[in-house]
């Protein structure tokens, strides 16, 4: 039973309290680490250099073994088989035909091991890099990545959540960070809330009061101003830039051509989205294809299910490097967990977060890399073990973040990824 | 550690360094400004306009701006205590009561969803205590101690229930809201960014928590409910070493507990749907040392907390992370304070009075323009300042290490305690299972002799029966029935006698057993009571050595305060003394930028009027040359055709001549002669036309003459104009040079100045030298644009014909004040409901989120598109009953207009130039003025004036 030992505190010890705007200066926000981000850059060379981050989510659970770690011919492996890839030597299973031509763009971590067989808990721990606690609430990854690179100045949401019920609102999944980075849901077409001017309101009347809002600005920031002063009135600027730029959440003005190549369904309708959303300059998009939780008939399910996966997950991925975005973009698909390797007697395959699997490629990462391994029924992870915070580390430095520098929310220093754990080196290129 | 009475050596401390000593009987306002004005080294902020202190006292005190009509009113009143008067006024206000529930409500419940109280309960139990003017350490006791069996503070339990009792996350949240510190990465580790937080500090606070859960009976009524075992230990997640602790109060030591033998620990033992309570409840105790008020972190958090509600912002700021390494601006005020709520026995009202009434409250948002004197003054101090800082850093870390050795010397002697409490532990176990046993024979014993009893309740009138029947067969042998009764009789009255023999033989056999195992309870519990003895002696140890700790710590504080209130004054000193350097430096850069832009522009007009008139004489060169040219031209074809003509009329001259030689050679020939006569009329037409052509080829060639003339004069004008541009841009050039210099010179300094003047204002707002520009909270907005707009105008109506109806006045008593402030808080309760709705909309939208720190400020582009675009606040602003704009579109004067608009809606009347822009508005929206009027009351509530001027 140890006393706490007193430190000294002199002023020279007192919190680095990091300014407002200065967090727009170094745009990532992040404090202290090894690499802290580069300083400012203009509007045209963070457009293109922006990086984004889009994550598929298969909810529910996504078989390993029926996708990025086959293992056919052996008791667990089930009756697919595993096909070639563009890249030499790297095998995934034969449900996803498309993506094995992409996957030269793309990596595998095989070796994933959270020890978190729930869904709740082991969502957490995939979104946010932590285990989840009763005291403690963290961030998830878009308002992570939002927050860090998403530049003040942006009109636009950072952090997206594309859903069927999305309603244009906010959500509440930033903890710490604040509102401003919880996602904005859209799904349906709909764009953010009230980017519309209402009727009674014309063109000139809404110059005029904007004109005379500003003018008031100005005078009282002559007495004072500060950090918070600007971003209280930049927010309105913004509110008219969004407004001037709705239709960038408007899928109807994609193309028909891609329209067919994409696909009808919902999930090929959102991958379209977010293939335009991050076309213009929105940092984090979140996709979600449900439901992969086969406790029932696993193998019939995923037929389906990554049927319809395929084709516009592997057209995302090349139209995303035609564009050359691979550079600026990482894409994760990834679960809460994988799915057991013993079938049961519905020939279903129950939680596993043992040793499962994500598949992952652009920004800093290697292309084509596979890392760790599981052993070869799958059972249990057999070489270089990774468990969520690791993964989580990795996401942020594949986008060029510090994840061992924390954020600085108002003197309060958060540590961008659990402090204890480690980026996975070897697949940062 | 008593420390409810102001540290001596604190005041001792303030009294040497303050201009005026401290009188402890001193108002604590006095005492607040004299602190800060002694570190400000004078150089505080002007006293703040009316209109500004208004706004500031209505928000912080009530929750809203004021109404106009009571802005106005404060705005022309001229009595000089005004001030005081609206303080007293507004703290016995029904608003004041709404808004310190909602501020204690935000601060404690952090936005969290109800459970098992309804959050409307809750408000309601804040609502009265706040009412009540409950103490803090009270209403702290009450939040901490209740555990939903007592009815009349049920309402309390929601700290509890809307954080599902869960006791990592009820011990972060007890570390901020009552201790103002945020321990929550020390539950794994020790902090990993801030040194001195320790897990140890974490577990001592989970250590009063974590025999808690939530038990629910079976009417579905849920309790909080404890355990009376369970001791905390902990591993570290980085350098897995293991501690354990008893419960602790943050900067305190471990407590000393009640010591219960296993099985006399319950009041009600745990079993099946019985909600157990223990004899000794960790979590009462807790309740109970804050109810105490001893705890010095307890009374700093609140005292930071109050003073950051008034201030708009700590003296620690994140107020929940009190901490070595983020100190108080002013730690000798915050000890102050502390003490002073302390002994002010934590009454809410009576000490944010005091802040209020404070200069430090009231000062205007502005920089005062005293900073030269300043500089001036205290230059001359610097290196003696910091020589004496020198000083003082080794008088501190003298100190810090009496404090540091002493630390370890408990540390060990708290480390000698740890295994005789182990051993404590282990036979107070050893003492649980003895008492299973022993119960359990005692129990055996008992059933015996119960059973001895019972037989032997039978086995006595069955024996006398058999007697007596035995007797009557005797008398009546005849008898056979009898006989035959008798005989049964007898036979049951020895069997029952062997079954009390047996009884007897079960309650000797059995006797033993239960005295040896009563023995051998008696023996554990002695042996118990023997280590509690040991323990006992081992504590009394550590406790000797932390009646040393007290004063050691405060030797230590005090040092430090002392160092850090020089560092400090050192830094303002410094800033002022380099801003006044740079401002000095920078005003003759700025004079001869001046003085050289006149030159240059003096250089530049110069110039630009001979290019101007350079460039007319450049054209009119190019109308003369154009002139001459075509003048000449001109002359030279009239000339060519006075030569053409000149050569016919010639020949025609020579045709004549020979004609008439010819005709008065031939008088007859009429041919002859009419030609002659056609010939001589021509020839003389044609010398007629000749001597015309030539004169006109006379004026042509004067013509074209003067027109190169023309040219060859306004050729050489223009060459002397372009001589002298050539001569006024050689004058420019070097000008423009050095302007150039020194404007990107001037440009430098003012970016310097205006970072070091940025530095200034945040180190003069950060030490509240000057007043702090806050942000309105959600609810305050939505209040305030209600208020600005109106919008409760018909509300308040509507609440007041209710009062008519349930509280009337009577007509005898129309002034009776006890039915008017009843009046008042049923109005404010009805509008109070009404609004809910609203105040929810503004929370969702400009609120945090639940469970997370409510105060700092944020913007999102939904809130800014929701006041341009969405419906609720556009409707306020549409005309309607008594509102803000039905009232100003009543007004006819586009001045009296501009006045009210400003007044209601930013508590000022409107600069000249603000009313001229009104005017100007109008101007143009003659077509429109309602139209006018909303866009400009929508221009000012959403104007940063609104959400941050107070």
């Amino acid at each position: 039973m140890k006393k706490c030992t007193y430190a000294c505190g002199t002023e020279e010890h007192v919190i680095s309290r990091r300014q407002f705007l200065g967090d727009v200066a170094a745009s990532a926000g992040v404090v202290g680490g090894l690499g802290v981000l580069a300083g400012p850059a203009s509007a045209a060379k963070l457009a293109k250099d922006q990086k984004r981050v889009i994550v598929v989510n298969m909810a529910g659970g996504l078989s390993q073994l029926e996708s990025w770690d086959p293992k056919p011919q052996t008791d667990t492996g089930g009756p697919f088989r595993a096909i070639s890839t563009s890249v030499p030597g790297m095998h995934i299973c034969e449900l996803l035909p498309e993506t094995a031509k992409q996957m030269h763009h793309l990596a595998i971590v095989r070796s994933i091991n959270t020890k978190e067989n729930d869904h709740g808990k082991g969502g957490y721990a995939m979104f946010t890099g932590r285990r989840q606690t009763p005291a403690a609430d963290y961030p998830r990854i878009g308002a992570v990545v939002a927050k860090a690179l998403t530049p003040e100045t942006s009109p636009l949401p950072g952090h997206i959540v594309i859903s069927n019920g999305g309603s244009g609102g906010r959500s509440n999944d930033s903890a710490y960070l604040g509102p401003k980075y919880a996602s904005i849901s859209l799904g349906n077409g709909k764009p953010p809330q009230n980017t519309d001017l209402p009727k009674s309101i014309t063109e000139a009347s809404d110059q005029q009061r904007q004109a005379f809002r500003r003018k008031a600005n100005d005078r009282f920031t002559l007495r004072r101003r500060t950090a918070f002063t600007d971003a209280y009135a930049a927010n309105y600027e913004q509110g008219l830039e969004l407004m001037k730029r709705r239709e960038i959440f408007d899928l109807a003005k994609e193309p028909q051509a891609d329209h067919d190549r994409y696909g009808k369904h919902d999930f090929g309708r959102h991958c379209l989205l977010a293939r335009r959303l991050l076309e213009n300059g929105i940092t984090f998009v979140q996709v979600t294809h449900s439901n992969y939780d086969t406790h029932n008939e696993n193998f019939n399910f995923h037929l389906e299910q990554l049927g319809e996966f395929d084709g516009p997950f592997a057209r995302l991925v090349a139209d995303l490097a035609d564009r050359g975005m691979m550079e600026s973009t990482l894409i994760v698909v990834m679960s809460e967990f994988g799915r057991t390797p013993r079938i049961n007697n519905r020939y279903g395959r129950d939680h596993w977060g043992t040793a499962w699997s994500v598949c992952l490629g652009g920004g800093r990462l290697q292309r084509g890399a596979i890392i760790g391994k599981t052993n070869a029924n799958g059972t249990a992870v057999a070489d270089r073990e990774v468990d969520h915070g690791h993964m989580f580390h990795t996401f942020m430095q594949a986008v060029g973040v510090d994840s061992t520098g924390s954020f600085d929310i108002e003197g309060r220093l958060m540590p961008v990824a659990d402090p204890s754990s480690t980026p996975i080196g070897e697949l940062l290129a | 550690m008593v420390l409810r009475t102001p540290s001596v050596l604190l005041l001792v401390f303030l009294a040497s360094i303050l201009a005026r000593p401290l009188q402890a009987d001193d108002p604590l306002h006095q005492q607040i400004d004299q602190i800060i004005e002694t570190a400000s080294l004078g150089a505080v902020a002007e006293v703040a306009t009316d209109g500004e202190f208004l706004r500031r006292v209505y928000l912080d005190l009530t929750g809203s701006i004021p109404p106009s009509d009571v802005a106005r009113a404060f705005l022309d009143d001229a009595a000089p205590d005004k001030r005081a008067k609206i303080v007293d006024r507004l703290l016995t206000s029904p608003q004041y009561i709404r808004h310190m529930t909602n501020v204690f409500d935000v601060m404690l419940m952090e936005r969290r969803a109800e459970k098992n109280v309804k959050n409307d309960e809750w408000r309601k139990y804040l609502y009265d205590s706040v009412a009540a003017n409950k103490p803090w350490n009270e209403l702290a006791k009450e939040v901490l101690g209740a555990d939903g069996t007592d009815e009349k503070i049920r309402f309390a339990t929601a700290f509890y229930f809307a954080r599902n009792g869960e006791p990592n996350l009820l011990t972060r949240d007890v570390g901020r809201m009552f201790f103002g510190m945020d321990l929550q990465c020390a539950q794994c580790h020790d902090h990993p960014l801030i040194d001195s937080y320790y897990q140890s500090d974490y577990y001592g606070i989970f250590a009063f928590l974590s025999r808690g859960t939530l038990f629910t009976d079976k009417d579905k009524k849920v309790f909080y409910a404890e355990k009376a075992e369970g001791d905390v230990s902990f591993t570290s997640a980085f350098t897995e070493e293991q501690d354990k602790t008893f419960p602790r109060l943050p900067g305190s030591f471990e407590i000393d507990e009640p010591f219960l033998l296993k099985g006399e620990d319950y009041t009600v033992a745990p079993a099946d749907k019985v909600r157990p309570v223990p004899k000794y409840s960790r979590r009462a105790k807790l309740a109970e040392l804050v109810g105490q008020g001893m705890n010095r972190q307890f009374n700093r958090n609140i005292a930071n907390r109050l003073w950051a509600h008034m201030m708009g912002r700590g003296l620690v700021e994140p107020v929940d992370l009190h901490h070595a390494d983020n100190p108080a601006s002013h730690p000798e005020l915050l000890e102050l304070l502390a003490d002073r709520f302390a002994t002010m026995n934590y009454d809410v009202k009576a000490f944010v009075r005091e802040l209020a009434l404070s200069k430090t409250y009231q000062r205007s948002l502005d920089i005062p323009s005293s900073l030269p004197e300043l500089a001036a003054k205290h230059e001359p101090q610097l290196e003696a300042w910091k020589a004496k800082a020198a000083t003082l850093a080794e008088a501190v870390s003298k100190a810090e290490e009496t404090v540091l050795k002493l630390g370890e010397k408990i540390g060990a002697a708290d480390d000698d305690a740890d295994p005789v409490y182990d051993e404590l532990t282990k036979s107070n176990a050893a003492v649980g299972e003895v008492r299973k046993k022993s119960d359990a024979a005692a129990k055996a014993l008992t059933d015996a002799k119960n059973q001895l009893v019972a037989k032997q309740a039978i086995a006595t009138p069955l024996s006398e029966a058999s007697t007596n029947a035995n007797k009557a067969a005797e008398l009546l042998p005849g008898e056979k029935e009898l006989i035959a009764l008798a005989q049964k009789l007898k036979a049951r009255a020895d069997k029952i006698a062997a079954e009390v023999a047996a009884a007897n033989k079960a309650v000797t056999d059995k006797t033993p057993a239960a005295n040896t195992s009563a023995a051998a309870l008696a023996a554990a519990k002695s042996a118990a009571e023997g280590i509690k003895k040991r323990f006992d002696a081992a504590r009394a140890k550590v406790r000797e050595l932390e009646t040393q700790f007290a004063p050691a710590t405060s030797v230590y504080q005090v040092a430090k305060i002392e160092k850090m209130l020089v560092d400090s004054q050192v830094a303002t000193a410094e800033l002022a003394i380099s801003y006044t350097k740079l401002t000095a430096t920078q005003a003759p850069v700025e004079t001869e930028l001046t003085k050289q832009t006149a030159e240059l522009s003096g250089a530049r007009k110069t110039m630009q009027a001979v290019e101007a008139v350079l460039a007319k004489m450049k054209t009119d060169l190019l109308a003369a040359k154009k002139a001459a040219e075509s003048m000449t031209a001109a002359h030279a074809a009239v000339a060519k055709q006075y030569a053409t003509r000149q050569e016919i009329a010639t020949l025609t001259s020579q045709a004549t001549a020979s004609a008439a030689i010819a005709a008065s050679k031939l008088p007859t020939d009429t041919e002859l002669k009419t030609t002659l006569t056609s010939l001589t009329k021509r020839d003389a037409q044609l010398k007629a036309e000749v001597a015309e052509l030539q004169k006109l080829v006379v004026q042509k060639e004067q013509e074209a003459k003067v027109a190169v003339e023309r040219m060859t004069v306004a050729q050489s004008t223009t060459d002397a104009k372009a001589k002298e541009l050539a001569a006024a841009q050689a004058t420019v050039a070097p000008l423009e040079k050095t302007h150039t210099e020194l404007n990107a010179k001037a440009t430098a300094g003012r970016t310097e100045l205006s970072q070091l003047s940025e530095k200034l204002t945040s180190r003069w707002e950060t030490r509240f030298f000057t007043n702090r520009l806050d942000h309105l909270s959600p609810e305050e907005m939505a209040w305030s644009m209600m208020r600005a707009t109106d919008f409760l105008q018909a509300q308040i109506a509507a609440g007041k014909a209710e009062a008519d109806k349930t509280l009337p006045i009577d007509p005898k008593k129309p002034d009776d004040p006890a039915r008017l402030a009843e009046r008042e808080k049923h109005v404010e309760a009805y509008v109070y409901e009404k609004v809910k709705g609203n105040l929810a909309a503004f929370v969702k939208l400009f609120g945090h989120a639940a469970g997370q720190p409510q105060a700092d400020f944020f913007a999102t582009v939904d809130q800014a598109l929701y006041f341009s675009n969405g419906g609720t606040v556009l409707s306020w602003l549409n005309p309607s009953g008594n509102n803000l704009t039905a009232r100003l579109n009543k007004l006819e004067d586009p001045k009296a207009i501009a006045e009210e608009m400003y007044i209601s809606v930013l508590t000022r009347r409107p600069s000249d130039q603000e009313a001229n822009d009104v005017v100007g508005y109008f101007g143009s929206r003659k077509d429109d003025k309602v139209g006018a009027l909303k866009e400009m009351a929508w221009a000012l509530v959403t104007s940063a004036e609104f959400r941050f001027s107070h």
